[in-house]
């Protein structure tokens, strides 16, 4: 009885595998081709396996695990409806996010202590964060993407994990001018960029993280009226913003032009009902970029409202296991570093799905763990490492306790 | 296959995705409150889970009262403010008077907030100073303003700093009767080092106090209350003993105060019946 009872989730990572084989099977039936029975046994071979083996060698979160590997799955399966190629890079990318994992469950486990490296940390992000000035492309508007030896991956992404070590640990020390500098330093970079959606992200992760470190309603507030004023002078000063508020409050007055991305998905949407027109029937690419952005919207298309609902608790589901374990942190660094990751991932989320159903101004921000995309899947599953670190963490001290408690 | 039948076998196998979707959430939020259950019971089974000691008020101010034992987190901030990990409700003891961590290595790093100052083991110690020149070992005396507080350590702390105990002479106390089966993935730890029998209530002789850099002026009203201690119990934290609500009634507190074993501070253990929260 020493060691608890630790759920195996067998039952969860079993209706998880089930899903993905009857999915990719139905998808097999359809095209006939070598790659879908591949995915279909691959796929949930390859979720089951990961919940079952990887939860023995850490003590990782086996419920955080499972959830995540769906969401990947389920990234994957909906490119594999609508262009296959995507999904085999998708399949490559969910390795590497795999690794990056691993190596954040490791870093989140070794370093006791950032002491001697925060400041390489800072200085490295900040020429990451600045080198789509010098070998970037616009694409959709804003300068964030670069393109090196053969390789496009997106800095923004990556920063968001040194952006969280670099606040909790200032946070952490109650030392405000370091990170203070850091995220205003990103902040502008971005501003210059015109990666708006991201620049909220950080913001928003950065505010509500001193929140949480601090307590500090007063402060906070003022950082969210600076955030609302700055809203209100973005307004009055570019057109494009004006242009994207004007979409939002009736996207159906310019469907031929600015609003029909918007009036698409809301179609995709609507026509979906409550379970889908059916996996791999209906129309989701006529969507403009339903790959990345609009991905929820494929989704609700295929699976119906009622799955959709089912992804948004799942996305809830692992904010809450997130802030769960950030609270059971022994430390003030890991607990900031596990709720910093919880909020970035809940925050980019109802970003980008609140846009989709027009619930906010659309920013073009990708849904965690699901889009297509190196970058983000990698960042993501980076994330969650970090969270997966600080409950391995956790369950290491709860263990030396309890022997403790022998004495 | 013809689009036809695919057609109808998409139609129907939507509903299937939509049930194993449910199910999906349904598990993992089921789980979630089974999981929150059994670390509610975790931490009623181990009230002093994350704490690593404490220390015992050796000369009392305001309302910090002679004898009194403080727990001491991981890592925290002390001061007299609510916010506080550690709260001296003191005159001179600031809001926020020093931040704590520690470290297995050393001990207890202290870091006194910008314009404090502390007094470890006879030594200043403000804001510019390393932590790692002044740590808080087991039996070290901190001075914070007129408060004058032991830190103790529980028995079993891997700290490398034992081996100081083990200069001096001291009887070594009995082995510790080890009741459960150890849990398996940890190695087997060695023994706590035998630790002094420690007289509580004192300032050690020799001990200088060192003048307060400003004048105190008491805003609590203090009253010399002369407290009776229990010779057995000294050391053994009083006031913190955490109420266990209604639901398990029967727990038993594990006979960890042996006389014999001087001024070793051990953690607590309830028994908790199994399940007994799920009932």
């Amino acid at each position: 009885m020493s060691r608890r009872r630790k759920a195996s989730g067998k039952g969860m990572a079993g209706s998880v595998a089930l899903f993905f084989f009857l999915a990719f099977m139905l998808l097999y039936l359809r095209d006939m081709k070598q790659e879908g029975l591949m995915l279909a046994i691959g796929v949930p071979v390859c979720t089951y396996l990961c919940t079952q083996v990887l939860g023995r060698i850490f003590h990782v979160d086996a419920l955080l695990l499972s959830l995540t590997n769906f969401l990947c799955g389920l990234g994957i399966l909906v490119l594999y409806t609508t262009r296959p190629t995507l999904a085999y890079h998708q399949v490559i990318y969910y390795g590497a996010g795999m690794a990056g994992m691993i190596g954040c469950i490791y870093v989140v486990r070794i370093f006791t202590s950032f002491r001697h490296l925060i400041w390489a940390i800072i200085l490295l992000s900040l020429g990451l964060l600045a080198l789509p000035f010098i070998g970037g492309r616009e694409i959709n508007g804003a300068w964030n993407w670069v393109f090196m030896g053969g390789v496009s991956f997106q800095p923004s992404e990556f920063v968001k994990i040194s952006l969280l070590l670099v606040t909790a640990f200032f946070m952490n020390r109650r030392r405000m001018l370091p990170w203070l500098f850091f995220a205003v330093s990103c902040l502008v970079l971005l501003m210059f960029q015109r990666d708006l959606g991201t620049a909220l992200l950080y913001y928003f992760t950065t505010l509500f993280l001193y929140y949480a470190s601090s307590a500090n309603l007063f402060v906070t507030g003022i950082g969210l009226a600076g955030a609302a004023g700055a809203a209100v002078m973005g307004y009055r000063m570019f057109a494009h913003v004006r242009k994207r508020v004007a979409i939002w409050l009736n996207p159906f007055a310019d469907y031929e032009a600015g609003g029909y991305q918007i009036v698409q998905g809301l179609m995709a949407l609507a026509s979906g009902g409550l379970v889908g027109v059916g996996l791999g029937l209906g129309s989701p690419t006529a969507i403009p970029v339903y790959e990345t952005d609009f991905i929820f919207a494929v989704i609700c298309e295929q699976f119906g409202l009622i799955f959709g609902l089912c992804v948004l608790m799942i996305y809830a589901a692992i904010v809450w296991r997130g802030t769960t374990i950030a609270m059971a942190a022994r430390t003030g660094f890991h607990g900031l570093l596990a709720m910093g990751a919880s909020l970035m991932l809940g925050l980019q989320t109802f970003v980008i799905i609140g846009g989709v159903i027009k619930l906010i101004p659309l920013t073009g921000v990708t849904l965690p763990f699901v889009s297509s995309g190196g970058s983000s899947l990698v960042s993501s599953m980076c994330l969650t490492g970090l969270i997966q670190g600080v409950a391995s963490v956790n369950e290491d001290q709860w263990e030396a306790d309890e022997q403790l408690t022998m004495f | 296959m013809s689009s036809s039948v695919y057609e109808v076998l998409s139609l129907g196998m939507r509903y299937v995705f939509a049930f194993l979707g449910v199910m999906i959430v349904i598990r993992s939020y089921l789980w979630l409150l089974r999981e929150r259950k059994e670390r509610h019971r975790r931490d009623r089974t181990m009230p002093d889970a994350g704490m690593v000691g404490g220390l015992v008020v050796l000369q009392g101010s305001g309302r910090v009262e002679k004898g009194q034992t403080y727990q001491v987190p991981w890592e925290g901030t002390l001061g007299s403010g609510r916010n506080c990990d550690v709260i001296l409700p003191a005159p001179d003891v600031r809001r926020t008077h020093l931040h704590m961590l520690f470290t297995p290595r050393h001990g207890i790093l202290v870091e006194p907030v910008s314009g404090q100052t502390c007094v470890v083991d006879g030594e200043e110690v403000d804001c510019r100073s390393r932590g790692e020149d002044h740590p808080l070992r087991h039996g070290s005396i901190l001075q914070i303003g007129s408060v004058v507080l032991r830190m103790q350590f529980f028995a079993g702390m891997d700290i490398a700093h034992k081996a100081r105990f083990l200069e001096q002479d001291a009887p070594p106390p009995p082995p510790p009767q080890i009741p459960m089966q150890m849990p398996p993935r940890m190695p087997p730890q060695p023994l706590p080092p035998p630790m002094p029998p420690q007289e509580t209530d004192s300032i050690p002789e020799g001990y200088v106090l060192q003048p307060l850099p400003f004048k105190v002026v008491p805003i609590y009203p203090t009253e010399d209350v002369e407290e009776e201690q229990n010779p057995d119990l000294v050391g053994i934290p009083q006031e913190t003993v955490i109420p266990v609500e209604g639901e398990v009634t029967d727990y038993q507190e594990e006979s960890r105060t042996q006389p014999e074993d001087g001024g070793v501070y051990r953690r607590r253990r309830r028994h908790v019946p199994e399940g007994g929260k799920e009932q």
